[in-house]
């Protein structure tokens, strides 16, 4: 537990010192604070539109819920995540390597899951402040549509988010430990996930049952239900299977680089 | 406190060692001599658990680096060739947490991590930033890391490449004052560092030991003959005759001449100096003497014959 800790210091200190995270944390929020922006106004303009209608013709038109724009906001979180995290991950096994300072990590009496789970809890704090910044923009959603947000909804988006986000810095990681170039492992995790990320869409071309089984596999049939609001346990068991199994490889990896090298 | 047995290790099909044995006892100072790729690296790299052996055993204190791992490394302090450092972390928070890392408690934290700077001679570049600081200190710095949980056992992989002369010797006499408490194996390519700072060498070329014995013995095995340069002023045709006649010299072979002044070798048996019939013939003859220069084999010499064979 105090390895896992001085290993996980170590590393959220070193992301805060190097400007990648502020880098890519002020695009990430400019993008998202666009697309956020052009959603909004477009619901506010057609929920106006429907108001004059429904006052002109003296009949009821159903609204639409300020859910809506939250809903299309986390689409995009989810999908900037997969460009962002190949860049948090990168440096976590591969800068050691490069360094030599995986020789101090692997001399050292410190096991390589203390190492491990420093590290990708490391990452995972990362991401999860970088989540937590859009907090901000359900703020001024619950305020403008003067409180009628349901926020149901929007915890469960996060909870996948957060799911979504432990499934593909193991990943990375994985990458990572895998190579001692940062932009080998950026490009094969970035590579993979999106592949992952897309894969739904082949299933169209395929015959049952290999059109469900790709469908299975594919994170993104995994995450839609958590943006509607409903937390199904055979997706939340998906992305926490796979982020143990990322992390179970990055250990093998590194496990056997003793005896490979 | 080592004990290396049969150590075979493969680099995919090479050969990097091929059934080395030795072993050091506690509060030695060991020197691993060896010309570049002889796979003294690996050895060390086997006994600080960084790799594992194919075959063969090693044991750190009676423990197996292959079973008892983590226990092993508890005991070993370990320089790379490449001191593993963060270049992102001050000094200070890298010694930190490589103490944290090796198991120091939180309690002694800050003593320990105080002795090691005032040993290395760290305190000057206490809150420096680990990439401003010179290959020197970056050197310090490595050894400071690999001594801060008061290890029995020290490895230190070349800890003197990349210095300036007056760093080496600094860092030599830090090693120094290393031995009696701590078991010390250091590699090196440089042989008058071994002669200075160990005790016992082993000398290891193509994955094999091919020496092994103290400084002092090994400079003795090879020579059994005594030999020295003779340089007189003037033609030597008639002197060589007389000094061949010497009782106790074996050969007298003339070396090339420069501007008047003559050179020869002379090598005797050693169970004699010869030396001084050598002079007193030489100014016999009414020649002068300029110098007489002893050609003992050094440790130079003995390691080129041992790699060569």
């Amino acid at each position: 537990m105090r390895n896992t800790l001085a290993v996980y210091v170590r590393e959220v200190r070193s992301y805060f010192t190097s400007p990648i995270f502020y880098i890519l944390a002020c695009v990430f929020m400019v993008v998202v604070g666009n697309t956020f922006k052009d959603s909004f106004f477009e619901f506010a303009t057609k929920t106006m539109q429907a108001l004059r209608m429904a006052q002109n013709y003296r009949m009821s038109i159903p609204l639409g819920s300020v859910n809506m724009v939250a809903q299309q906001m986390f689409s995009y979180i989810n999908f900037l995540f997969l460009l962002i995290v190949p860049l948090l991950t990168m440096r976590l096994y591969a800068e050691e390597r490069k360094n030599g300072t995986m020789e101090l990590l692997m001399t050292s009496p410190i096991t390589t899951v203390q190492v491990l789970l420093g590290k990708f809890f490391s990452a995972l704090t990362i991401y999860t402040v970088m989540l937590a910044l859009t907090v901000s923009f359900n703020i001024i959603m619950m305020i403008e549509s003067g409180g009628k947000l349901d926020w149901g909804p929007i915890l469960s988006s996060y909870l996948g988010s957060m799911l979504l986000g432990g499934a593909i810095i193991s990943i990375g990681m994985f990458f990572s430990s895998l190579t001692e170039n940062q932009i080998v492992a950026a490009a094969t995790t970035l590579a993979t996930i999106m592949g992952l990320w897309l894969l739904i869409q082949t299933s169209r071309f395929l015959d049952p049952p290999f059109s469900d089984f790709v469908r299975f596999l594919s994170t993104s049939e995994h995450m839609e239900s958590f943006t509607i609001g409903f937390i199904g346990m055979q997706h939340v068991i998906y992305f926490i299977s796979m982020t143990v199994f990322g992390l179970f490889m990055t250990g093998i990896t590194i496990e056997s680089a003793r005896w490979r090298q | 406190m080592i004990e290396v047995t049969d150590l075979t290790k493969y680099y995919g099909t090479k050969l990097a060692l091929d059934r080395v044995s030795f072993s050091v006892r506690k509060g030695e100072v060991l020197g691993f001599l060896g010309p570049n790729g002889a796979g003294k690296s690996t050895a060390m790299k086997i006994i600080t658990c960084f790799l594992s052996p194919t075959e063969g055993s090693v044991k750190v204190d009676g423990l197996d680096v292959v079973e008892n791992s983590l226990e092993v490394r508890k005991r070993i302090g370990y320089l790379p060739e490449n001191p593993p450092l963060y270049t992102d972390m001050t000094v200070k928070n890298y010694l930190e947490f490589a103490a944290k890392i090796k198991g120091v408690s939180s309690k002694k934290l800050r003593e320990s991590v105080n002795t090691v700077v005032e040993k290395c001679g760290l305190t000057k570049y206490y809150r420096a930033y680990c990439n401003s600081l010179s290959k020197g200190y970056r050197q310090r710095v490595g050894i400071a890391q690999a001594m801060i949980h008061e290890p029995q056992v020290l490895i230190l992989d070349e800890p003197t490449i990349g210095l300036d002369p007056i760093q080496i010797v600094e860092i030599r006499n830090l090693i120094k004052t290393f031995g009696g408490d701590h078991t010390v194996v250091l590699s090196t390519h440089i042989l008058p560092e071994v002669d200075m700072t160990c005790e016992r060498v082993i000398i290891i070329n193509d994955g094999k030991v091919v020496a092994e014995d103290s400084t002092k013995n090994l400079r003795a095995r090879v020579p059994e003959q005594e030999s020295f340069m003779v340089e007189v002023r003037g033609e030597v045709n008639g002197l060589l005759g007389k000094v061949e006649q010497i009782p106790g010299v074996r050969s007298v072979t003339s070396q090339p001449a420069r501007e008047g002044i003559s050179a020869f070798k002379v090598e005797a048996s050693n169970d004699m100096d010869v030396r001084p019939l050598v002079a007193r013939t030489v100014i016999g003859e009414n020649m002068e003497l300029l110098q007489l220069r002893d050609l003992t084999m050094t440790l130079e010499d003995i390691f080129i014959k041992v790699t060569l064979n």
